[in-house]
């Protein structure tokens, strides 16, 4: 381990990656091109937002495309921030979005994949990264989406009884079925005003 | 005074009443009104100077005058408690634990001398029965950290066995020093030896030694992790609730009061007061128990816990080589001079 | 309940009950069950500013074995309601709760979710409720003063009467 020692002007004005040496950010057009000279057409979008690298990939590549995030050097992402779902509806489906992010190269790539509704099963990146294990269980108590070759597919959150995915869309919240909502809803303006 | 040494002195009870069984039966109930009136001053001495040392003012409502009754509302709320065994305890152990961790200082507490005729009884081996008894109290914690049947209790009884034998050292060791210097055991005979000199002055690192070591008998802070509740819960004490727990509180404090007046009797000249100022012997060993009180809850206010590998290290690194070689210079300068 | 309240017909003499209630009012030992944002302000409310050891409310309570008062402050989700009935169940009696903060009251502004329990009283018996979100310090102080009059006006043999709670390890 390197001990740590003072930065001098020079080393501060450029930050602490020039200190630690190994990488630099790729922008979002470098990583296109290496992801899809590697991965071809399963590669299906690659953008940028806010700052972040967005890929979207077909399911049956997802673990593969992970693995290769994680162990290529150029990409180094190490450390993955969360993985997590949207559900978009019956037609479009679920999106699992797993974030990921590299110590050495400093940069944050997102990777989606989208499910079918009614199928919504996609392959384990608990393996690659040992923290995915407890996101992914989240995941799949709230949305149902189930993670193939997880080693411990159990409830985290939510109490040992409870039925049912509570983020879903089509998920009903009993509290405001037997109540309705008592204040204003953005939208409905106060007639009387 | 030299003849006085190593005799027994006479009690004040003795002198008052002749009959063996009439005197022991008010050298009893004095000995535990002492025990249960004055470690509750000390308890809400505790609440005020920490909280005044924390910039907040304590107790306030219990008892009309700025909540003196405080600690005698605790008393008789923990009378009223549910008596809560755990379900796979050893009911036997685990009830006898609290009385074995208190019993040894009410002990302590009888050979403590108030003045050269105002104490309980004056044994021989006074100082010699004094370290018995604070080792006894060690036996307690462990009853009932193993009588919990709680692992965290059990592991909290066992870092407290570890740092009271550890601690066992330098305060035999500092009390040791005093006995070479003084000549006898008996406490009177310690007392009255240092008519022209308080110990604490050629025995500086040996008073300060048996502090410390004090301290971490009694699991106060800076030694307190064994029972410290964001370390261990209570400790070896988790699963006490009610009297059993007053029991180890009035211990604790009992300890306090105990081992202060024995660290006045070794260093700070007991009864005997500074010349010029009138005042009657017990009253000033009453200010110096005070006094030293005054400082553990003090050090309680402001250091933070040593780990256990450092209060380890401390001791046996530390405190018993130093307290080793001040008595090794106290013997030459005794044979020297 | 203590040998004195459960084997003697001792507290139902006035002066004696006075003075079990008088020693159970000025002697508070509190266990901050804290869950969420209100614990801050119960941690708020024993800091210099507002003390509430002035009332007598000592928080040296390491654990529930040797409080007697028990303040659920935060959000109560189901996942959390066993652990919550369990730390009340190893209290010894006399004990109180306080309910402290909109979440434990009524499930506060979370009372939509499927997750919380609306209400801590459908786990535990609560004394006094503590409304605010968070409730002010202040809030607390008057809480506990609240307690404080409506344990002097308790008749302790007539609430734990015949009833022996089974010890729960």
């Amino acid at each position: 381990m390197e001990r740590f020692s003072p930065l001098s002007p020079d080393e501060a004005a450029s930050g602490l990656r020039a200190r630690f040496g190994a990488g630099r950010r790729l922008s979002a057009d470098e990583a296109a091109a290496r992801l899809r000279a590697r991965f071809g057409d399963s590669v299906l979008d690659v953008v940028e937002q806010h700052g972040h690298i967005v890929v979207t990939v077909t399911r049956e590549r997802y673990h593969d495309l992970c693995r290769f995030l994680r162990d290529e050097p150029e990409f180094g992402c190490d450390f993955a921030d969360l993985t997590s779902g949207v559900d978009w509806g019956q037609e479009r489906g679920f999106e699992v979005v797993t974030h990921l992010f590299s110590t050495t190269n400093h940069h944050n790539i997102r990777v989606k994949v989208m499910l079918p509704h009614d199928d919504a099963v996609v392959a384990t990146v608990s393996d690659l990264w040992a923290t995915c294990d407890w996101h992914e269980r989240e995941t799949a108590e709230m949305f149902g989406v189930r993670f193939q070759g997880h080693p411990q597919p159990v409830k985290l959150l939510l109490s040992e009884p409870f039925e049912g995915h509570p983020l879903r869309k089509d998920f009903a919240l009993m509290t405001r079925e037997a109540k309705p909502w008592p204040g204003a809803v953005e939208g409905e303006e106060d007639e009387d005003e | 005074m030299i003849d006085v040494l190593g005799q027994a002195g006479t009690s004040f009870i003795d002198e008052f009443s002749s009959n063996f069984w009439a005197a022991l039966i008010l050298k009893t109930v004095l000995v535990m009104g002492f025990f249960l009136v004055v470690p509750l001053g000390v308890g809400y001495m505790e609440h005020k100077v920490l909280a005044h040392m924390q910039g907040r003012l304590g107790p306030m409502e219990a008892g009309a005058f700025h909540g003196w009754a405080q600690l005698i509302a605790d008393g008789v709320k923990f009378i009223q408690k549910e008596n809560v065994v755990p379900a796979a305890a050893d009911r036997t152990i685990f009830s006898l634990a609290p009385a074995v961790a208190m019993v040894p200082y009410i002990a302590i507490l009888v050979v403590l001398p108030f003045s050269d005729t105002f104490f309980a009884l004056d044994l021989d081996v006074g100082i010699f029965f004094v370290m018995a008894m604070s080792s006894v109290s060690v036996i307690g914690v462990l009853m009932a950290g193993w009588s919990s049947a709680n692992k965290f209790s059990l592991i909290g009884a066992l870092r407290a066995a570890a740092q009271l034998i550890a601690y066992e050292l330098p305060l035999v060791l500092a009390a040791a020093g005093v006995v070479m210097l003084a000549g006898v055991t008996s406490m009177i005979g310690i007392v009255e030896a240092q008519e022209s000199l308080w110990y604490v002055v050629p025995l500086f690192p040996l008073f300060v030694i048996f502090m410390i070591a004090s301290l971490a008998e009694l699991t106060r802070t800076p030694f307190d992790m064994p029972i410290a509740d964001s370390e261990i819960i209570f400790g070896a004490y988790t699963e006490y609730g009610g009297l059993k727990f007053a029991f180890f509180l009035l211990a604790e404090y009992g300890g306090i009061v105990a081992l202060s007046g024995i660290a006045a009797v070794l260093f700070l000249g007991g009864y005997k007061g500074l010349p010029g100022i009138p005042l009657p012997d017990p009253v000033w060993m009453a200010a110096k128990i005070g006094a030293l009180s005054f400082m553990v809850i003090w050090l309680r206010a402001t250091f933070p816990r040593l780990r256990e590998d450092q209060l380890q290290r401390f001791a046996w690194l530390t405190l018993i080589p130093v307290s080793l070689v001040w008595i090794l210079g106290a013997a030459v300068f005794k044979v020297a001079f | 309940m203590g040998v004195i309240t459960e084997k003697t017909p001792l507290p139902r003499i006035q002066p004696v009950k006075f003075i079990l209630n008088w020693g159970r009012r000025y002697s508070l030992w509190v266990m901050n069950f804290g869950l969420a944002c209100c614990a801050i302000e119960f941690i708020a409310a024993s800091t210099s500013k507002n003390d509430f050891i002035r009332l007598g409310v000592i928080p040296t309570a390491h654990g529930p074995r040797q409080a007697d008062l028990l303040v659920v402050a935060g959000t109560l989700t189901d996942k959390m309601a066993p652990a919550l009935k369990r730390v009340y169940e190893q209290m010894p009696d006399p004990k109180y709760v306080i309910s402290f903060g909109s979440c434990s009251n009524c499930g506060g502004p979370y009372w939509d979710s499927y997750s919380v329990t609306k209400g801590v009283d459908q786990i535990v018996p609560i004394d006094v409720y503590v409304p605010g979100c968070p409730p002010r310090p202040e809030a607390l102080l008057h809480g506990i003063i609240e307690l404080q009059n409506k344990i002097k006006d308790e008749d302790i043999a007539e609430k734990f009467g015949g009833k022996v709670q089974p010890a729960v390890s």
